[in-house]
C-alpha cells in the first residue's frame, strides 16, 4: 500500500482514454468542435493567411495529438464518426449556391457545357492519370481521382471508388492551396483575362479553397468560381460513373 | 424544421435512386440535383433551406476533420506514393485550372466581339 505507483504507466493512460472514448460516443465530436474552433481563432489571429487553412491546422493538431498520446485513430474515427455522416447532407445544402449562381450561369448559357466536360475529364486524367504512370498503389489512384471536386462529394466519390477518404480529403486540401496560389497567375501568364474563365477555371481546378481567393479578386471572379466548383463535381461525378459502367 | 425534412427527403431518395440502379456515385449528389429540381420547379428558393444553410455554411470545414485525420493511418501508404502524389496534385491542379480557363476563354471569345464594350457583369442576380 504504501508503495502505491503515483504514476499511472502510459499504457494505462490510452485504455482509460479509448475506455472514456467508447463510453460516451460523442467525445470525438466534442474534441473535433474544440480543436477547429481553436484553429479558426488562430488562424483569425494570424491575418486569416489563404495558405494556412484552418482546416489543416485542426487535422495536424488532432493527428499529433493522437499519436503523442497513443490513442489509436479507429477509437477517435467512430467516436467522431457523426461529423462524417452529415457530409451527405452538407452536399444537398450546395443546391442553395448554385441556385444562387443561375444568373451567372444564364449569362453564358449552353457555352458552359463543353467547358466543363473538357475541365472535368482534365481534373480527372491528369490526377488519376499521373499517379498511374508514377505507379502509385490503386487505393491512392481512386482516392485522387476525383481531386479537383469539393470535399464532401470527393469523399463520397472516393469511397464509391474504393480509394481511402482520408487521402482524398487531404489531396483536395493540397490541391485548393495550390490553386489558390498559384491558379491565376498561371492564367494570366496564358492570356486569360476574362473574369467570367478565371473564376471558373478557378472553382473547377481548386474547389472551395480556390474559390475563397477568387471572391477576393472580385464578385464577378468568385460567383463564376462557385458555379464552377458545385457544377464540376456534378459533371466530374457523372464522368466518373460513365466510366465505371464502361469498363 | 421544415428544411431539414426536405434535405433527408432528398438524401434519401438520391440514395435508393443510385443503389437501385447501382450507381457508383454519391446518393447526396443525386439529393443536390433532385433539391435544385424543386427549386426550379417552384420558381424561387426554399427559404427554411436556404437559412439552413446560411447558417452552417462558413464552417463546413469541420466535417472534413475526422477524415482528415485518417492521414495518420495511412502514413506508410502515403510515403510509398508520396512523390506520386505530389506531381499528381500540382500538375494536375494547374493543369485542369488552366484548360478550363483557356476553353472558357475560347467559349467567350465570339461574344466578346459581338457585343465588344458591353460587358455587363451579373453581380446583382449573382448575389441577390
Amino acid at each position: 500500500m504504501t508503495t502505491a505507483p503515483d504514476i499511472v504507466p502510459a499504457t494505462e493512460i490510452v485504455t482509460m482514454i479509448e475506455r472514456f472514448a467508447e463510453a460516451s460516443p460523442l467525445s470525438g465530436v466534442a474534441i473535433t468542435f474544440l480543436v477547429y474552433f481553436g484553429a479558426v481563432s488562430l488562424h483569425r489571429a494570424l491575418g486569416s493567411p489563404i495558405l494556412i487553412h484552418p482546416l489543416l491546422i485542426a487535422i495536424a493538431a488532432i493527428a499529433l495529438a493522437l499519436q503523442a498520446s497513443g490513442v489509436s485513430y479507429d477509437v477517435f474515427y467512430r467516436s467522431a464518426e457523426p461529423l462524417h455522416w452529415l457530409l451527405a447532407p452538407a452536399v444537398i445544402l450546395l443546391a442553395v449556391p448554385l441556385w444562387r449562381q443561375l444568373g451567372a450561369i444564364r449569362s453564358v448559357g449552353l457555352r458552359l457545357v463543353p467547358v466543363l466536360l473538357v475541365g472535368a475529364a482534365t481534373g480527372i486524367a491528369t490526377s488519376a492519370g499521373i499517379a498511374l504512370m508514377l505507379g502509385a498503389p490503386e487505393t491512392v489512384v481512386a482516392a485522387l481521382t476525383p481531386k479537383s471536386v469539393t470535399i464532401p462529394v470527393a469523399v463520397g466519390l472516393s469511397e464509391s471508388l474504393g480509394g481511402e477518404p482520408a487521402i482524398t480529403a487531404i489531396v483536395v486540401i493540397l490541391s485548393g492551396l495550390i490553386g489558390a496560389t498559384i491558379g491565376l497567375p498561371a492564367l494570366r501568364l496564358c492570356g486569360v483575362r476574362d473574369p467570367r474563365a478565371q473564376g471558373l477555371a478557378m472553382g473547377v481546378g481548386s474547389n472551395m479553397i480556390g474559390t475563397a481567393r477568387s471572391f477576393q479578386i472580385s464578385q464577378v471572379v468568385g460567383a463564376f468560381a462557385s458555379l464552377g466548383m458545385i457544377l464540376n463535381a456534378l459533371v466530374t461525378t457523372a464522368l466518373i460513373a460513365l466510366l465505371c459502367l464502361l469498363s | 424544421m421544415r428544411g431539414f425534412i426536405k434535405i433527408f427527403v432528398c438524401l434519401l431518395l438520391g440514395e435508393g435512386l443510385t443503389q437501385s440502379a447501382d450507381l457508383p456515385v454519391p446518393g447526396a449528389v443525386v439529393g443536390l440535383v433532385l433539391l435544385v429540381a424543386t427549386f426550379c420547379m417552384a420558381g424561387q428558393i426554399d427559404r427554411d433551406v436556404e437559412r439552413i444553410f446560411d447558417g452552417v455554411a462558413s464552417h463546413l470545414a469541420i466535417l472534413f476533420v475526422p477524415a482528415g485525420v485518417g492521414i495518420i493511418a495511412y502514413a506508410s501508404l502515403l510515403q510509398a506514393g508520396l512523390g506520386a502524389i505530389a506531381i499528381a496534385v500540382t500538375a494536375g491542379t494547374v493543369a485542369t485550372i488552366v484548360v478550363t480557363g483557356i476553353c472558357m476563354r475560347l467559349c467567350l471569345a465570339g461574344e466578346a466581339e459581338a457585343e465588344s464594350g458591353e460587358i455587363e457583369p451579373t453581380e446583382e442576380k449573382v448575389r441577390a
